[in-house]
């Protein structure tokens, strides 16, 4: 028995060195790529700080990051106005705590995301964040086995680069944790300093549009996650308002059952206001970009006007009036 | 619990110090911790469905009492009934009631009859069909007077539930098993590190074969309809070598695992795909089935014995069984009924045990009559295996008719497969070579001792480097 276990135990920990190493070898592949899309929110984040309150805070997924002109609402409502929609592969815990976060007295905020968004997000993609922003450690939970696949992975990818520079190959393969890639325009410096996506402005609209789903539905736990960010901001005095994503209209009519019973259960079960209805929210599929959900310019510039709308028609409350 | 998780790399090392430091002071200690980390293993899944083991194991106690206590042969057979009753009567529900109820349903809409029934939705208990089978092992056995009943309860729940074979087998027969549990367990080195070996193989086979031909597999069979012949063929090939990673990879983990806790289990592949006829192919594919089959159906509806007409039925009703046992699906029963067309032929013209010996034995390469035997084995159990994969009858006949169309001679796209199609082929190669032992590796014993730890750093590479995404065992679903 000693000597079974001594000897495992040699063999066991001799891999370990070896995977020690590798790991160690080609150091960590989460490079700090100051042009990463996700290290966007840093920039975000910083423009919140300095506008202060009261703020309109437009929140959601990718959808708002694209479709909104910001500078527009802010020179409308004579509010200053910040972005923080990134990407809704953060899940809505995330992007709920990190509202929460950003939320203070006085403050407006217009939330609109993707239909029937996962809650949990991508580990991958939060961690990824994390590292660009390390304050987004707090919208999410640390998960142990997530961790170990991702540090799996990474060590597989330095394995692999160091099998390809053993064959006189010096291009190791693409790493695991580059979710952009360098040649997408899907970098922080699409944004503009609002934090609106503005780098896809006059590309031309790509020829087939991604996330074109036929939706079937019988619950959202978003609603829970929604509800509870209305509880917590109004908590800290400010105002949430919920607006439905941009959609191509076709999509709209496939899924038309299916939304209309959605819309029914949020006008029901949401305990703040949803501003207007869903065909204001609803485009030829010419004005879209690369997905059901991202407005080219001349599209980004109809959702302005009607967000701007939206606004002034609601909430011409306490707020606006008083700055 | 997967035996490819961490959670598994987690269990195994613990239990395995307990079993031999802690619990090694009597066999009953070592038999309650095998109970408790049986359940625990299996409960890890979902611990509502350890009752029905208990439930299992506690009917199978009590028959196998009762049967030790009468010799009338009225009350033996009751109490058989009763076990076989149980135990299969949990496998039909949960595994065909919801089969047999939609097709008694088409069958009379056939004749007119508008019968409404609603179906259940039933969660199926994984290994149910493995450990059913075990178990009534036991009592069929102790019918047949071939083994004395226990009377530990602990040893019989212990061989019920003996957790590296409770979900996926190898079937065990209680006179084999049993008795092992009855006896003092000592810890051998050799038996360890080739247990060790037999883990590390299996691990190689399920993660690194099976896991990565799945992935082009599903894909193909999901889009078979958009797919040239010669992409459908390369994704039959793909599944082919897919379920021999996974299930015998399995199967290898699980006796490996066995053998760390000082037990044997039975051999359950031994390389079905260099087998010369289909005959072979069957005394080398899921041994622990076939031989349960046989012995336990086979042999007692009468077997080869009697006219053609008996040999062809019982031979035609093993393998739609044996079709069957895989899962409530048509597929299924076809493809246990091909494999009995392919088998019939040999057993009519009693030359179903003529491939006896190891192909080659002691040879480096097979004659071309040898090698022409294998190859027909080999594209015969690829067909069948369309109608194992395919989700209908419908998409197996499509499937086929795609591979037979004249988009067959096209190049496929081998993107992203390259690798895997050198991978597979060197897979086999080194399976050749160790066929004349009892599991690939095994041939490593005697080589110089760099060249054997320089493979197995190789194969830990391998493993590491071709983890995709995991998949679960395919037998886990029967």
């Amino acid at each position: 028995m000693k000597k079974f276990l001594i000897k495992t135990g040699l063999f066991i920990t001799s891999v370990a060195v070896l995977f020690a190493a590798a790991y160690v070898f080609t150091g960590s592949h989460i490079e700090e790529l100051e042009n990463d899309f996700m290290a966007a929110m840093i920039d975000k984040h910083q423009r919140a700080d300095e506008i202060g309150s009261p703020k309109i805070i437009i929140a959601g997924g990718s959808n708002v990051a694209f479709n909104i002109d910001s500078r527009r609402i802010e020179e409308e409502m004579n509010l200053p106005v910040v972005n923080l929609g990134l990407s809704v592969g953060l899940g809505m815990n995330f992007i709920v705590n990190e509202i929460i976060d950003v939320a203070e007295e006085g403050d407006i905020i217009i939330f609109s995301i993707t239909f029937f968004e996962n809650i949990d997000g991508v580990y991958s993609l939060k961690r990824h964040t994390a590292q660009h922003f390390p304050k987004a450690k707090t919208y999410y939970n640390f998960n142990l086995s997530e961790e170990f696949t991702i540090h799996s992975r990474r060590l597989r990818d330095n394995i692999i680069a160091i099998v390809y520079m053993m064959m006189g190959r010096s291009t190791p393969p693409n790493k695991s944790d580059d979710i952009f890639e360098s040649e997408s325009i899907y970098t922080r410096s699409g944004f503009n300093e609002y934090g609106d996506f503005t780098g896809h402005y006059g590309l031309p609209q790509v020829e087939e549009l991604g996330q074109r789903i036929t939706f079937e539905y019988s619950e959202w736990k978003g609603i829970e996650e929604l509800n509870r960010l209305n509880r917590e901001v109004k908590g800290k005095g400010a105002k949430l308002y919920y607006v439905y994503p941009a959609y191509p209209i076709a999509d709209f009519e496939r899924n038309r059952e299916v939304l209309t019973r959605f819309d029914e259960d949020m006008r029901r079960d949401l305990t703040f206001p949803i501003l207007g209805d869903f065909q204001g929210s609803l485009y030829p599929e010419t004005l879209f970009f690369d997905t059901a959900y991202h407005l080219q310019r001349e599209g980004v510039i109809d959702r302005t006007e009607y967000f701007i709308g939206l606004i002034e028609q609601t909430v011409s409350s306490s707020a606006v009036k008083e700055r | 619990m997967l035996f490819n998780s961490i959670d598994f790399a987690i269990f195994l090392p613990v239990v395995f110090l307990l079993y031999w430091f802690v619990a090694n002071r009597s066999l009953k200690w070592q038999n309650i911790l095998i109970i408790a980390a049986s359940y625990l293993f299996y409960g890890w899944w979902d611990w509502r469905f350890l009752s029905l083991i208990l439930f299992s194991t506690v009917v199978d106690y009590l028959v196998g009492i009762g049967l030790s206590k009468t010799d009338e042969l009225r009350k033996r057979r009751i109490l058989l009934w009763t076990s076989i009753s149980v135990n299969l009567g949990f496998l039909g529900f949960f595994k065909y009631y919801n089969f047999f109820l939609e097709n008694f349903i088409t069958a009379f809409s056939f004749f007119g009859s508008d019968i409404s029934a609603s179906s259940l939705n039933i969660i199926l208990p994984v290994g149910i069909s493995f450990y059913t089978f075990q178990t009534l092992s036991y009592t069929i056995d102790v019918y047949k007077r071939k083994l004395e009943p226990t009377r530990d309860f602990i040893s019989l729940a212990a061989f019920v539930s003996f957790f590296p074979q409770l979900v996926a087998g190898p079937i065990e027969r209680a006179t084999n098993l049993l008795p092992q549990f009855d006896s003092p367990r000592t810890f051998s080195y050799s038996k360890s590190v080739d247990g060790m070996r037999q883990i590390l193989w299996g691990l190689f086979k399920k993660i690194v074969i099976a896991d990565n031909c799945a992935v082009h597999a599903n894909y193909i069979f999901a889009n078979s309809a958009d797919m040239d012949g010669s992409m459908l063929l390369l994704g039959a090939l793909f599944f082919t070598f897919q379920i021999y990673g996974d299930f015998s990879g399995y199967s290898d983990i699980a006796i490996g695992t066995a053998r760390l806790f000082g037990f044997d289990l039975m051999r359950n592949f031994a390389f079905p795909y260099f087998s010369r006829d289909i005959a072979e192919f069957w005394r080398r594919w899921h041994i622990s089935l076939s031989t349960w089959f046989r012995d336990y159906l086979y042999i007692p509806i009468g077997g080869s014995r009697g006219g053609t007409w008996m040999k062809v039925r019982n031979t035609f009703i093993i393998f739609v069984v044996s079709g069957f046992w895989h899962g409530a699906n048509w597929t299924f029963i076809v493809w246990g009924a091909l494999n009995a067309l392919y088998f019939l032929p040999l057993l009519l013209a009693k030359k179903n045990r003529q491939n006896i010996e190891i192909v080659a034995q002691g040879k480096h390469l097979p004659t071309i009559r040898e090698f022409g035997g294998m190859m027909i084995t080999f594209w015969l159990t690829v067909l069948a295996w369309i109608f194992f994969r395919a989700e209908s009858l419908t998409h197996a006949f499509s499937y086929i008719e795609g591979i037979l169309s004249p988009t067959l001679f096209m190049m496929p796209d081998l993107a992203g497969m390259k690798a895997l199609l050198l991978i597979v082929p060197l897979f086999m190669i080194f399976e050749w070579f160790g066929r004349e032992k009892e599991f690939a590796l095994a041939q490593v014993e005697g080589w110089n001792v760099y060249t054997r730890y320089i493979l197995y750093y190789i194969i830990i590479l391998a493993i590491f480097l071709f983890t995709g995404e995991q998949q679960q065992f395919i037998y886990f679903q029967f």
